[in-house]
């Protein structure tokens, strides 16, 4: 055995709290990226994976803003000889109204080796599907977890209300997750159990280039050809803004980890100076020391990683359920939910926590190999030198801020950007607050030592001294505890602002008294309401308007869009603002022929200003922007045209009608008339509130990751702060000896310990005020402007300002109880005890 | 042993003009200056001198533990104050044996574990009965399996003698090894230092405050003001002309 | 001393006391407990276990067998023979309606050969084959009872083979297509009649006729088609007993009728190049429920249409054992009267055979005899290499009859393994 190795691991036996910071902070961290990181890549995977579903093979895709009529498809098979296939797409979920989403997919189950082969190729038994009334196959993956067995009837709920499928067979094998959550259908059942005989969503085409433009000719009016290439590679990207964000949340919390570790590994090493000067005493030259010390770096953090990773992968499993529904509330469905675990995900999170780990321990490892020629090196020096590092550290401060600037002002510069600015002044920022601690305790001190009630605060003096003593083990766990924090305020804030800004955008949007929108358990039912509804409605002496929308997605210099179509009166004029221009020349430009309203992420997305002159795909007719209005509903970006009365009858009616109703009618009885209306089961009668109810709900549900998130980093800082303090008053304990033996009680030897906690935490928590408006700032100019492409409000609510120096000071509080609570601890243990008996020469000695 | 032979032998460690000083309040104050010393093998010195003059930053300096300012230090014939650190490292390893007054002992090893370190250091195998012997001619054979802490001051400073004694250095070097011992303690510990130092036939350098100790030595230094002082109580004929040799 | 009490009762439990400094460590084990637990209860929430696979979709799919779902006939999806209608005797044949489908039965097929030759030098020579197939997934009766027209809900699906001989090229090309009536991509019906898969076609001119009819076929993939007007030389002749045939010992029948002799007038088109071509077509169309029986390996059937202005038709089923099974042989005069001819006056010998590159051997040459009208012919293909390796495996090619009477024919050659 090895016996340094076996010192070192000794060490760690003894001083365990140490060790379990230590790896608490690698843990912690590892866990947080590693299950964002999964969570990401799955989302990702199960985008890409319900897009595969959704594209199989084909090379090109039509669709149209309504219904296709089949006979395009024998059109193009018979007379072109393009090979097309029929696809009907639905989502579905089984059993009740809140059960699994699954997306339904019907298509020509005989033809197997063309367009469709991505998902019939596993259709062994065609003939059943077709000749079987309401027959489907579910993923195997689905089934076994679902526990649906061949031959089962499986009750399902679509937009129309729920009807029974027959399960007569499986797909792929029991772990195959390309068939998760996917239901097959023929063509002919999916037709008629949505009533959509001689129709289709799509047709799937495979295509030679020279076939496309051919194929584009063919197209009748309000059909467009798109690239399914193109289509998934937006589909995949769809999230991406949030992804990352999510991201740069979880390397926050990585950082605020690796401060931990930063901390504890100095106090571990600065702990052992006595040990490794002796070792180089007795020979062991510094390579060597170096490397032992990188060696035990190491296995720390490869037994960290191993627990980060599994955690990780347990918290994945959570954090995907949050985020998929964020997802599925923001951009598109994706009805896969699967946790997927790549090399590539477990390496990336490994590699965070060992090189995190290895490149937090370098500077403490070879500060305390250089120091440690000379045993007796006293800790004044040590401190002295922290102090000066402190100072040193000051002089970054301009350049960091510069930097950020600089980055900034780039033209061009991105997302990415605008994280690395809000990085470097957040770095700036902690690295001010050592000094800020240092300068507020003696300005403290300094009073209370010219107080003349000093007596009674002779405590709070020493508590304060001590703070400022100790600050070479405690700063980095201040910087941790801080920038946990300012994350902390910068965050609430901008959920704060977010919540405002989207209030008073859906109050002033919601204008209209009641709110008729289909009723559906399933997304992108393609439903409309009853016109002979919105017929009656109007007709009702109370209504003074109707509002409508239909909307379908559409497509405009390759970016996908939501394209709105939209009858506004006046009333629901007055919900709109614009940016930078006056309301009534919108207004004036949008009524006139090829106007078109553009919401500010879909401007930004694709910088457009007002007047610009922009082509839709499918449309023949250039539109030209009227105005570009606040939108927080989609981040992808919408549009709106002007509704046309529906000359084509099969065209898809309004989705969501508002009615403006006449001062003084009543907004209840007209609700309850329009619920005992002929085909108003379907349709859900909502008031303007009830409407506002449900958008903030579903809103609190999107922030509910970074909240998650949020409490992760705030988590990590508790440890950090526990640790910090732990190490200072562990290494306190011959001198909590000497105070006891001087006559102190354990009643103030409490208070002693819990002062100086509360003051650190104090000044954390008032550090991290300012440093969470900086936060906030960047958050809400820089990134959600950048990734969302909105603009929103600021909102500062003191109550969360407040917030963050008392849960400071709570955390160091609860991380004084442990140290207290050894002042109870009767008599003092015999280490202790002999030290005690000796630390007055010793301290003396050393004092020399 | 014959003083003849120790004067044709070279001198182990050899200062010549050695001066260092110390970073204060922005100026350099002299803590020793251009110090002359010669130790010879077998020799037993003792270092006087009353606390702060500089004594252990001269041990410090023989050991490679500091950097002259200015001069050199010669350990076994090697110019050993301008060694690399890892040459003056294995110097260290194989020729020297250091005694602290304070962490003498690794804490996290056995007393047995902490007497095989330096015999690991130099690449031999673990030997029982010579740690055996040492801690029974010590008298802590007893607390062979115990940790430092489970023991008393007089019996961690024993065994940190024979810590340093282990590997059989040709050099011993002790700052106030029992500075923080009783009287009686440091009695024994002293005594035993000794012996065993003579036993080896090491050369041992010990530093101190206590005058008491200076009768047991072959040779006396005194450190006065950063300046080495010559006394030469207990005066063995051979010895002083070989350090008149030296000083001339 | 107090120092002295402790040290010697820290001897006395020896080693096991450096634990004693260990209190801290509850601390950082709670820690660990803390985090562990919080893994187990997170894992312990009530969510699906995650799905442990990253694949995308694979590149190769496994190939679809359609053979399976004609080999076995009705009892491929769970139905019986019996659950179709069958070809009985005593319900004679009326026309037009009987040359539109009948889905009430399993299979059912309309198939026109023809050899022709440019009109034009250098006289090329062409074989060309149409066959639209039809076969139920199930009997009517089991489709779903509520009136629909939406196609994709009958339960029929249609496969087309299209072949064309290039025997000066040594080339035989073929193609095939699947299409369900859905849409309106595939069917057989109206008036004039139309037998149509995509742009495949079979189309009566004239209502309550089947002919004149137009044949009108492209495959873009294979660069073959053809546009043909045939017209009757010869009327239509019920095979077997009025058009009941007799398949097997079990009284298994289809109903089949021939038009064995029309003329083909019209263009071939081979990679691009129209061919006008002219020459004799063969049409057939045949219906029924049953399969081959248990003891039924396949058959050989020939269609020869003789220089003297008669046709000779000819086919047998061989059985497993080797032995040849049900046989029919019919001598067409030039009127159009059908003469049958009893098994015993042929005499068949085949003189050779052909492996395919798909690895079957098919009988390659035959000699036919029937002395009592004086007929002693050799059948030849045109080209060895006329296999139709599709999803359904056969032989169907262009033939040369050299003897006793000159002509050409097709021959098809089912069930070799």
């Amino acid at each position: 055995m090895n016996l340094i190795l076996l010192a070192f691991v000794r060490h760690y036996l003894r001083h365990p709290w140490m060790l379990g910071t230590l790896l608490c902070g690698v843990v912690l961290g590892v866990t947080v990226v590693t299950a964002v990181e999964l969570t990401n890549h799955s989302v990702r995977a199960n985008l890409a994976q319900a897009n595969a579903q959704l594209l199989g093979r084909s090379t090109h895709r039509i669709l149209a803003d309504k219904p296709i009529d089949e006979a395009l498809l024998r059109q193009l098979r018979t007379d072109a000889g393009i090979e097309a296939e029929p696809v009907l797409q639905r989502y579905l979920r089984v059993g009740a109204a809140d059960g699994p989403l699954f997306q339904l997919i019907a298509a020509d189950s005989l033809r197997p080796s063309r367009a469709g082969q991505g998902r019939s190729e596993v259709v062994s038994d065609p003939a059943s599907l077709i000749t079987t009334p309401n027959s489907v196959l579910i993923g195997a993956i689905s089934a076994r977890r679902l526990g649906i067995e061949r031959g089962a009837s499986l009750s399902v709920q679509r937009g129309e209300g729920e009807v029974v499928l027959q399960v007569i067979g499986v797909l792929g094998a029991d772990d195959d997750r390309r068939f998760s959550q996917l239901l097959i259908m023929d063509i002919g059942w999916a037709q008629r159990l949505f009533g959509q005989a001689g129709q289709l969503d799509a047709l799937d085409l495979v295509l030679q280039p020279a076939q496309v433009d051919r194929v584009r000719a063919l197209l009748p009016a309000g059909h467009y050809l798109v690239d399914s290439q193109a289509m998934r590679a937006s589909g995949e990207g769809i999230a991406d803004a949030l992804l990352f964000n999510l991201s740069a949340l979880s390397l926050l919390a990585l950082l605020v980890g690796l401060l931990l570790v930063y901390n504890t590994l100095t106090f571990s090493l600065l702990q052992r100076q006595p040990l490794f000067g002796q070792l180089r005493c007795l020979g062991v030259t510094a390579g060597q020391l170096y490397r032992y010390i990188m060696l035990e770096l190491l296995l720390l953090s490869v037994v960290g990683c191993l627990g980060g990773l599994w955690v990780g992968v347990l918290l994945a499993d959570q954090l995907l359920v949050l985020v998929t529904r964020t997802v599925n509330d923001l951009y598109a469905v994706s009805p896969l939910q699967s946790l997927v675990l790549t090399p590539k995900s477990l390496l990336l999170g490994c590699l965070a926590g060992v090189g995190g780990v290895i490149l937090a321990g370098l500077l403490p490892a070879r500060r305390v190999v250089q120091g440690a020629a000379h045993p007796s090196r006293l800790r004044i020096t040590q401190e002295w030198h922290a102090r000066q590092r402190l100072r040193h550290a000051l002089w970054w401060v301009p350049g960091l801020v510069l930097s950020a600037w600089l980055i900034l002002v780039w033209p061009g510069s991105g997302l990415e950007a605008g994280f690395a600015a809000l990085t470097l002044l957040l770095l700036a920022g902690l690295l001010v607050v050592p000094g800020l601690l240092r300068l507020f305790v003696s300005g403290a001190a300094g009073f209370l030592a010219g107080s003349k009630r000093r007596g009674r605060t002779g405590l709070l003096l020493m508590a304060l001294r001590e703070c400022s003593r100790g600050l070479s083990r405690t700063a980095i766990a201040v910087q941790a505890l801080t920038l946990a924090m300012a994350a902390t305020v910068g965050i609430a804030l901008l959920i704060g602002s977010f919540r405002l800004t989207l209030t008073d955008w859906l109050q002033q949007r919601l204008s209209a008294d009641i709110y008729l929108t289909v009723r559906s358990v399933v997304p992108d039912a393609p439903q409309a309401l009853p016109t002979t509804l919105l017929q009656a409605a109007a007709a009702q002496p109370e209504v003074q308007a109707i509002s409508t929308a239909r909307r379908r997605e559409a497509q405009m210099a390759g970016h996908r869009f939501m394209l709105l179509s939209r009858a506004l009166p006046a009333a629901a004029r007055q919900g709109y603002r614009f940016i930078g221009a006056d309301a009534a020349a919108v207004w004036a430009r949008f009524d006139q022929p090829g106007g078109i309203l553009v919401s500010e992420p879909l401007a930004r997305r694709l910088g457009l200003q007002r007047a610009d002159v922009l082509r839709i795909d499918g449309f023949a007719d250039p539109f030209q922007v009227a105005g570009i209005y606040y939108d927080y509903g989609y981040e992808q970006g919408r549009a709106i045209v002007p509704a046309v009365p529906p000359s084509d009858p099969e065209a898809t009616g309004p989705r969501r009608a508002g009615l403006y109703l006449h001062d003084g009618a009543s907004v209840v009885a007209l609700i309850d008339w329009l619920n005992r209306q002929p085909g108003a089961e379907n349709v859900r009668v909502v008031d303007a509130e009830g409407l506002l109810a449900r958008s903030l709900a579903i809103f609190e549900r999107t922030f509910l990751v970074t909240e998650v998130l949020r409490v992760l980093a705030l988590l990590v800082a508790f440890v950090a702060m526990l640790s910090a303090l732990l190490s200072v008053q562990m290494e306190r304990q011959p001198e909590m000896a000497l105070y006891r033996a001087l006559g102190f009680s354990a009643w103030e030897r409490t208070r002693l310990l819990l002062y100086q906690g509360v003051i650190l935490g104090g000044v954390c928590g008032l550090a991290a005020i300012p440093m969470g408006l900086l936060l906030a700032w960047g958050l809400i100019d820089l990134i959600q402007l950048r990734a969302f492409g909105w603009t929103l409000f600021y909102r500062i609510d003191p109550l969360q300002l407040v917030q963050a120096p008392f849960l400071a000071m709570l955390t160091a509080f609860l991380a004084t109880l442990y140290p207290a609570w050894r002042q109870w601890q009767g008599v003092p243990r015999r280490g202790s005890g002999r030290l005690s008996v000796s630390s007055a020469s010793a301290a003396a000695a050393k004092k020399r | 042993m014959s003083s003849t032979v120790v004067m044709s032998a070279p001198a182990l460690i050899r200062l010549s003009a050695v001066s260092k000083g110390f970073l204060s309040g922005g100026q350099v104050q002299p803590v020793l200056q251009t110090i002359d010393l010669q130790l010879h093998p077998g020799e037993v010195t003792v270092l006087l001198g009353p606390s702060g003059c500089g004594k252990s930053t001269l041990l410090s300096l023989i050991a490679g533990l500091e950097w002259p300012d200015s001069g050199t230090v010669e350990l076994l014939g090697e110019p050993f104050s301008t060694l690399s650190d890892a040459q003056q490292t294995r110097i260290r390893r194989r020729s020297l044996g250091i005694i602290f007054q304070f962490f003498n002992l690794v804490p996290t090893l056995t007393v047995a574990e902490n007497l095989h370190l330096p015999q690991q250091l130099n690449g031999l195998a673990f030997n029982a009965r010579h740690i055996d012997r040492l801690l029974q001619s010590l008298g802590v054979l007893h607390t062979r399996e115990h940790f430092p802490e489970q023991l008393s001051g007089g019996e961690q400073q024993r065994v940190a003698i024979a810590r340093a004694l282990i590997h059989q250095p040709a050099i011993v070097l002790a700052d106030e090894p029992t500075g923080s011992l009783d009287e009686a303690s440091a009695e024994v510990v002293n005594e035993l230092l000794f012996d065993q130092a003579r036993q080896q036939g090491s050369t041992l350098l010990l530093v101190t405050h206590n005058p008491a100790l200076a009768r047991r030595a072959d040779r006396v230094l005194q450190l006065h003001q950063g300046r080495l002082v010559q006394q030469g109580r207990l005066v063995q004929q051979g010895r002083l002309a070989a350090d008149d040799n030296g000083a001339t | 001393m107090k120092r002295d009490s402790m040290k010697k009762s820290s001897r006395n439990v020896g080693g096991a006391s450096r634990w004693r400094r260990m209190r801290p460590g509850r601390l950082g084990a709670a820690l660990l407990v803390l985090l562990v637990g919080a893994g187990a209860w997170v894992y312990c929430l009530p969510t699906p276990p995650s799905a442990l696979s990253g694949v995308g979709p694979s590149e190769e799919g496994a190939r679809f067998s359609l053979g399976q779902l004609l080999g076995n006939a009705p009892q491929q999806a769970g139905f019986e023979q019996a659950d179709f209608e069958q070809a009985k005797p005593g319900q004679p044949l009326v026309f037009p309606r009987d040359h539109g489908e009948h889905p009430g039965f399993h299979h059912e097929w309309w198939y026109l050969s023809a050899n022709v030759q440019e009109i034009r030098p250098p006289f090329r020579r062409f074989g060309l084959q149409l066959t639209q197939f039809r076969f139920a997934l199930a009997p009517l009766s089991q489709a779903d009872g509520a009136p629909t027209n939406n196609h994709w809900l009958r339960p029929q699906v249609y496969m087309g083979h299209l072949a064309i001989t290039h025997v000066r090229a040594g080339e035989h090309r073929r193609a095939e297509r699947f299409s369900r009536p859905g849409a309106g991509l595939a069917g057989v019906g109206g008036s004039p009649l139309r037998i149509w898969l995509e742009n495949w076609t079979l189309e009566a001119e004239s209502p309550g006729s089947l002919v004149p009819l137009r044949l009108q076929a492209d495959d873009a993939g294979t660069g073959i088609g053809a546009r043909l007007q045939l017209r009757a030389l010869k009327p239509r002749v019920l095979q077997g007993d009025a058009g009941l045939s007799v398949k097997n010992s079990r009284g298994d029948a289809s109903y089949y009728y021939s038009y064995p002799r029309l003329s083909a007038r019209g263009r071939l088109n081979w990679d691009g190049e129209a061919i006008e071509v002219a020459g004799l077509a063969w049409f057939d169309h045949e219906w029924s429920s049953n399969s081959l029986s248990a003891e039924q390996a396949g058959w050989d059937w020939f269609s020869l249409q003789l220089d003297s202005g008669e046709e000779l038709m000819f086919y047998r089923f061989r059985n497993r054992d080797g032995r040849e099974g049900l046989s029919h042989v019919v001598l067409i005069d030039p009127q159009g009267l059908p003469r049958p001819v009893a098994r015993q006056a042929l005499q068949f010998e085949t003189l050779g055979e052909w492996r395919s590159p798909s690895g079957v051997t098919y009988p390659a040459r035959w000699r036919l005899q029937i002395d009592t009208l004086g007929v002693d012919i050799q059948v030849k293909p045109l080209l060895a290499d006329q296999e139709m390796d599709l999803s359904v495996r056969y032989w169907e090619g262009a033939v040369a009859v050299s003897g006793s009477h000159q002509g050409y024919g097709y021959v098809e050659l089912a069930g070799y393994e």
